[in-house]
């Protein structure tokens, strides 16, 4: 990015190929349709090259990056409502190969994780799913965030202990009605 | 999951047929409109009497009260308006403080020369909330022109903190020019307009700073 905000334009292909496909499947995630995340992409890829005199010299690219495309992706979000990939979800499920009570057990966890995400604030879902899905650290996850290391921290944990606390009460219900 | 083949395509088409400034036409365009917005405020200065204002207070504790007034606003600037190593920004809590700091600092820096020499009989102050106003708002529209719908996160609060900052860089001027540190009047002429202006940075950081999707127009 930086060879490129010095006015190196063919730099911005390499941008591309190495952002784009992180930056899609956590679009995909936010946005849960394809062609919505590709158009995210592009926006988020326009808004880069338009801002690209506002770089910071040695900075990293990437916090920059997720920070725009999770803004993009809000305001998506308050003009259309979520839905999940379903297909994809169930697509995933059936490579795994499990047994049919495991794979009823798989999908019982992974819907219930996935409530239990989706009902949690936007700011500490995203949190989670940055370090879990998207391998950033901590500290890029807070710049994306606009935050301390800290924070982010503090939200993570009570993300995990969120999916704990539900996929406990699930195991227990499942026990209840044996 | 991968993006389509065609948008890659499609997004160089784009990069393409936009044309960007580089960083360093970037910079040359900052400096040039910081330098004018800075400048900005010196005519009402000069028009009202400039450092002569001032004499009832020894020149050596005027220019010591303005070197005071100055490293809190670099140290208010230096967190509001360079985002360190980051290229997406400070964190809430960073940019809260100094939009909060910024005027109880320079409360507390004023009213702490108040009794150190013989003031002038004291006023409200609304000449120096004018001043301070004049010269900290042209920093304010400078920096929101600069960065214009470029704040992916916490544009509110951005705005805020630059307005405080630019408020408390306003201030420098008024402090070279103000002989007065009573508390109230510091709190009406001093604080008062570095308060408004944070307020004002937040209005237009919301409105102006943050990130909109790229126009084709």
């Amino acid at each position: 990015m930086d060879r490129y905000a010095s006015g190196h334009d063919e730099a911005f292909a390499e941008l591309y190929d190495a952002l784009a496909p992180k930056l899609f499947v956590f679009l995909c995630r936010q946005t849960g349709d394809r062609a919505r995340a590709e158009d995210l992409v592009q926006q988020t890829f326009l808004h880069m090259h338009c801002a690209r005199e506002t770089y910071t010299t040695g900075a990293d690219v990437v916090p920059w990056a997720f920070a725009i495309a999770r803004r993009l992706a809000i305001d998506l979000h308050r003009r259309t409502k979520r839905e999940v990939l379903d297909g994809e979800l169930q697509a995933a499920q059936a490579a795994l190969d499990l047994s049919p009570d495991d794979a009823l057990r798989s999908k019982e966890a992974a819907r219930i994780l996935q409530e239990t995400l989706a009902a949690l604030p936007e700011s500490q879902r995203v949190a989670f799913e940055l370090i879990k899905y998207d391998g950033l650290s901590l500290a890029q996850a807070a710049e994306v965030l606009g935050t301390t290391v800290v924070a982010v921290k503090l939200r993570t944990h009570r993300t995990y202990e969120a999916l704990r606390g539900a996929l406990e009460l699930g195991v227990l219900r499942r026990g209840s009605a044996r | 999951m991968t993006p389509s083949s065609s948008l890659r395509e499609k997004v160089l088409a784009d990069a393409a047929a936009f044309r960007a400034r580089t960083r360093s036409q970037g910079r040359r365009r900052a400096a040039l409109v910081y330098t004018l917005a800075a400048l900005a405020g010196l005519p009402l200065f000069v028009a009202w009497d400039g450092l002569d204002h001032a004499r009832a207070r020894p020149l050596s504790m005027t220019i010591g009260i303005a070197l005071g007034g100055l490293l809190i606003a670099i140290a208010c600037a230096a967190i509001a308006w360079w985002r360190g190593k980051s290229a997406v920004g400070r964190s809430d809590v960073a940019l809260l403080a100094v939009a909060i700091l910024a005027p109880v600092a320079t409360y507390v820096w004023l009213v702490s020369w108040h009794g150190r020499y013989a003031d002038p009989p004291s006023r409200i102050g609304l000449r120096c909330l004018a001043m301070t106003l004049v010269s900290g708002a042209p920093l304010l529209l400078a920096a929101i022109y600069v960065r214009k719908r470029t704040v992916a996160v916490h544009p509110v609060a951005s705005g805020a903190a630059i307005g405080a900052a630019a408020g408390a860089l306003g201030g420098v001027t008024v402090d070279l020019w103000c002989p007065l540190t009573s508390s109230a009047h510091v709190l009406v002429g001093h604080a008062l307009p570095i308060v408004l202006l944070a307020l004002f940075g937040a209005v237009l950081g919301r409105a102006a700073l943050a990130l909109r999707p790229p126009s084709k127009s």
